[in-house]
């Protein structure tokens, strides 16, 4: 297999659409434990979900991404295990305590680090590869020729292909003060907000969960003139991130990606995607431009 | 109880010394390579041999940060950097690079290794893994952890714990934040932040803009936990961080003295301290701060109370730094003293001495390099002779009296 096609997933009755349209995994998000405004599962819903993914040909992908405190750390731990008996295919992890957890029970082939803005470095990829991890994500703030490298480097690299990509994450609930300070009304778990910074453009959606208050890029990445080479460099997991989009767009994106991971035809498929969602930021992000210090 | 660390920033040599001076018992400085805030001046090696020999005059530690999130690029000269510290002296890198961690072990094996708050180091069993997989000597706890949390941290896992208790926040999780990539293209994970989490957002709901009275903005408030320094020394943290790598002199001295005195009053009572004592050390730790406070995460996550929604909140910019002493004339009792904000005759000043309660004298005259009085001062970084009625020392500082 050229790579996994995995796509975020807030409604199982879609399982077996997203399988037709090309994806090899739906990630699923485990309540109480993500960093993400994905529509979550409590545990016990999520193993009658791996069942029911698995029926329909799809591997699972655990999130729970958060950084968890003193408190709900060994629970954390606890749900993942019962998940890894219930047969999920993966946890996507940033806390270094389920990797340790994970390691004292002999499953680190099932765990995906995704440090989010962390993963930069070949070197630091490969401890993590070395460490036994099924996945290494990295990060989405590097050039292509980065992401290149630190694929070539190791043979389990991941890539954030397409989606929103969270810029921050506050332990603090922003949205809440914020209104607060100004009398307005909840807005905590509520979609569609958006900041727009004062000399820009952009429209960065924000989102307030229990746990913290992310802010996301003010353009859906997208990888279409990445992906031959990012297959050749040996990337082994494609990620698209389905929140905020519409239906009929995810399961176009997931049939483009798919096309490429099958050496199929490409050209008319981008041509008449960039065509219909015109209307979206789609961007490169930072593939063509590097960061300075 | 139990001794407890106080850790100090430093920018650059004198500051280092100052923070040396003042009572520090180990400074944490950056290299010009390796380190976040790329706007402090940072030290050459050269600074970082002198200030590890200084530093051992007093018995004081150095803690170099190697703390960005690194590119491939960024590693080269990075073992012959690492070999220098250890060489030099220092005691402990701070790291947030699993990488850097496994390169200093194979390559620099006396220098400990802190892993970096960029980590956000949340829970014991976080801390564990780093201790086993990475050989980590001690975690800067992340910002996020409360009080209850850090107690518990410190009680269950068998590795050292450092915490913050004062200077800049922030808003978000270390180390997790690219608005400044976005915004300025600068990586904030290699000292470029631009601080965008304090600049002005319009908010919308859908295509309804929700902030038409007053603009989103998340930039926190200081850090202040004096109220904390008991119950963390309780707890069996083992190091009381300050930030403040930027931060000038004078904030260095007032703030590094002020919580070496309020930290030597309770290991000495053993008890926490009367609300009198403790309104007097804070009101000498916010001598030396210009921007505004809160408790962080200590008593619960904060809400509205721990942002700055106001614009221009740095408005308030402390001038009670006056100048510092270059030398004192025990025969004339005089003082040649270089200036730093505006002061006029008569006015009362206060001394900042390493080791020495504060002292404080009015100003009858002032002279100027030319031998004339004057007098005002206005001119920053001026030499002056002024008459003082006691014994000064070169470096001591030089503020307004209140």
């Amino acid at each position: 297999m050229n790579g996994k096609l995995s796509i975020t997933c807030e409604n199982p009755v879609l399982f077996t659409e997203y399988r037709q349209a090309g994806a090899d995994e739906v990630i699923l998000a485990l309540k109480d434990s993500c960093f993400s405004p994905l529509k979550a599962y409590d545990k016990e819903e999520m193993v009658k979900l791996i069942e029911e993914a698995h029926q329909c040909g799809l591997d699972v992908s655990v999130l729970m991404n958060r950084l968890f405190h003193e408190n709900d750390a060994a629970k954390a731990c606890e749900n993942m295990k019962r998940l890894i008996d219930a047969g999920a295919d993966g946890i996507i992890f940033a806390d270094t305590a389920l990797a340790y957890t994970a390691k004292r029970e002999g499953f680190m082939n099932r765990m995906i680090f995704q440090p989010e803005t962390m993963m930069t470095s070949s070197f630091d990829a490969k401890v993590w590869h070395d460490l036994g991890t099924q996945a290494v994500m990295i990060s989405s703030l590097l050039t292509k020729e980065e992401v290149i490298h630190i694929a070539s480097c190791i043979d389990n690299g991941g890539v954030n292909v397409h989606g929103y990509q969270m810029m921050s994450v506050s332990g603090r609930p922003l949205l809440s003060a914020y209104s607060d300070h100004r009398g307005l009304y909840p807005l905590k778990n509520k979609g569609n907000l958006f900041l727009v910074e004062e000399k820009r453009d952009g429209k960065m959606p924000v989102y307030e969960n229990d746990y913290c208050t992310m802010v996301f890029s003010d353009y859906i990445q997208e990888s279409f003139d990445e992906m031959k080479a990012f297959m050749k460099a040996g990337v082994k997991r494609f990620v698209i991130d389905s929140w905020m989009l519409k239906e009929t767009c995810i399961k176009d994106t997931l049939r483009i990606y798919r096309a490429y991971l099958d050496a199929d035809q490409t050209e008319d498929m981008v041509r008449a995607y960039r065509e219909t969602y015109g209307e979206l930021p789609l961007s490169s992000g930072y593939y063509e431009q590097k960061t300075v210090r | 109880m139990r001794k407890v660390e106080l850790l100090a920033p430093a920018g650059d040599l004198a500051r280092a010394k100052t923070a040396i001076r003042y009572g520090a018992d180990a400074v944490y400085i950056g290299g010009q390579l390796f380190s976040l805030r790329s706007r402090a001046s940072n030290f050459t090696m050269d600074d970082i041999r002198e200030i590890c020999a200084f530093a051992k005059d007093y018995g004081c530690a150095i803690h170099v940060t190697v703390n960005m999130i690194p590119h491939d690029e960024d590693f080269e000269g990075l073992r012959e950097y690492l070999i220098k510290l250890q060489e030099y002296g220092v005691k402990a890198i701070i790291c947030a690079s699993t990488a850097i961690m496994k390169i200093a072990r194979e390559c620099a094996p006396k220098l400990e290794i802190h892993c970096s708050t960029q980590m956000s180091v949340t829970n014991s069993l976080a801390a564990k893994f780093m201790r086993e997989e990475f050989g980590v000597d001690r975690v800067v706890l992340a910002r996020e952890c409360t009080m209850e949390q850090v107690k518990e941290i410190t009680a269950n896992c068998d590795i050292e714990t450092e915490a913050f208790i004062h200077g800049g926040m922030c808003v978000n999780y270390s180390g997790r934040c690219t608005l400044s990539n976005r915004m300025t293209l600068r990586d904030a994970n290699r000292g470029g932040c631009a601080q965008s989490c304090r600049w002005q957002y319009h908010l919308y709901d859908e295509d309804k803009e929700i902030s038409d009275d007053l603009l989103f903005t998340s930039g926190s408030k200081d850090l202040f936990a004096a109220d904390m320094i008991y119950d963390l020394i309780e707890a069996g943290v083992s190091s009381f961080k300050i930030e403040g790598r930027m931060k000038t002199e004078y904030y260095i001295a007032s703030v590094i003295s002020a919580y070496r005195h309020l930290i030597d009053e309770i290991l000495e009572t053993g008890k926490p301290l009367s609300a009198e004592r403790m309104a007097y050390h804070k009101k000498e730790i916010l001598r030396g701060e210009n921007r505004e406070t809160c408790i962080g995460f200590y008593q619960g996550v904060p809400g509205s109370e721990s942002i700055i929604y106001h614009p221009n909140s740095d408005a308030s910019v402390n001038h009670d730094f006056l100048a510092t002493v270059k030398s004192y004339d025990d025969t004339k009792k005089t003082a040649v003293i270089e200036t730093r904000n505006p002061f006029d005759v008569n006015e009362a000043f206060e001394v900042l001495s390493p080791g020495r309660e504060n002292r404080s004298f009015t100003v009858n005259s002032i002279r100027n390099e030319d031998g004339e009085y004057i007098e005002k001062s206005r001119k920053p970084m001026a030499l002056l002779e002024i008459p003082v009625p006691f014994e000064l020392r070169a470096e001591d500082i030089l503020r307004r009296a209140r």
